[in-house]
């Protein structure tokens, strides 16, 4: 399941979504906040994304996790719009039998997210720059096929 | 024909301007040639189609700069992403 959506969401509603299958052994859940980049608290912060092709690319990693590993339930949603520094911005939960499976799966949908999924984060007037690191960390998964 | 050509943040914000449709007169082009054809407009355009950080979507998929773009084609600029 895909959303992206300018409201908050439930961490708890989420896990029992993921959960509501049988035979949900394990599920792994990350959430990401929204840091004070700039330093400079009070500025509103914006993300932008691109419509379309957001969607797009996010039910690709979903489609793609499924086929690499043994998945039940798969969600990502990721906020866009303003939002305050604190605020949650991306949900991605993965339930499964086993733990391999769910925290893996987890942790590719992040990594490839944060270099292919078209979001750009704006804080006050400063566009914040993209991580040499964000990429290393999605090319680990890209490669390992 | 006709494209539509989208920007986003950053690059949006250089040029001044998020979206605009351009005729051109050829059936296809190339985005390298249509790269050239834009960045004629002045040096914030010069400088930010040609960064090698710029990326390039056509109808949504990221694509390298040999991609022939054809007739109704929905392109997109923009700078590296920065979601999650």
């Amino acid at each position: 399941m895909i959303r992206v959506q300018v409201s908050n969401f439930e961490v708890q509603a989420e896990y029992e979504r993921l959960t509501s299958a049988a035979n949900c052994g394990a599920t792994a859940m990350f959430v990401g906040r929204v840091r004070d980049f700039a330093h400079s608290s009070g500025k509103d912060f914006h993300l932008e994304h691109y419509p379309g092709m957001t969607e797009k690319v996010l039910t690709q990693i979903e489609r793609d996790a499924r086929k690499r590993w043994s998945i039940h339930e798969f969600s990502i949603i990721h906020r866009v719009g303003k939002l305050e520094v604190n605020e949650q911005i991306v949900f991605v939960g993965v339930s499964s039998a086993h733990r391999a499976d769910a925290f893996d799966a987890c942790q590719y949908a992040i990594d490839v997210l944060k270099t292919s999924a078209p979001f750009w984060k704006k804080e006050g007037d400063y566009w914040v720059e993209a991580q040499t690191s964000d990429v290393d960390r999605a090319e680990h998964w890209l490669n390992k096929t | 024909m006709m494209l539509n050509i989208l920007y986003f943040a950053k690059l949006a914000d250089e040029l001044g301007c998020k979206q605009e449709t351009l005729t051109i007169s050829a059936p296809e082009i190339t985005l390298t040639t249509l790269k050239a054809q834009l960045s004629t407009r002045g040096d914030a355009w010069q400088t930010q189609l040609n960064a090698p950080t710029t990326r390039c979507a056509v109808n949504q998929v990221l694509v390298n700069d040999n991609t022939v773009v054809s007739a109704d084609a929905e392109i997109a600029f923009f700078p590296p992403i920065t979601g999650g």
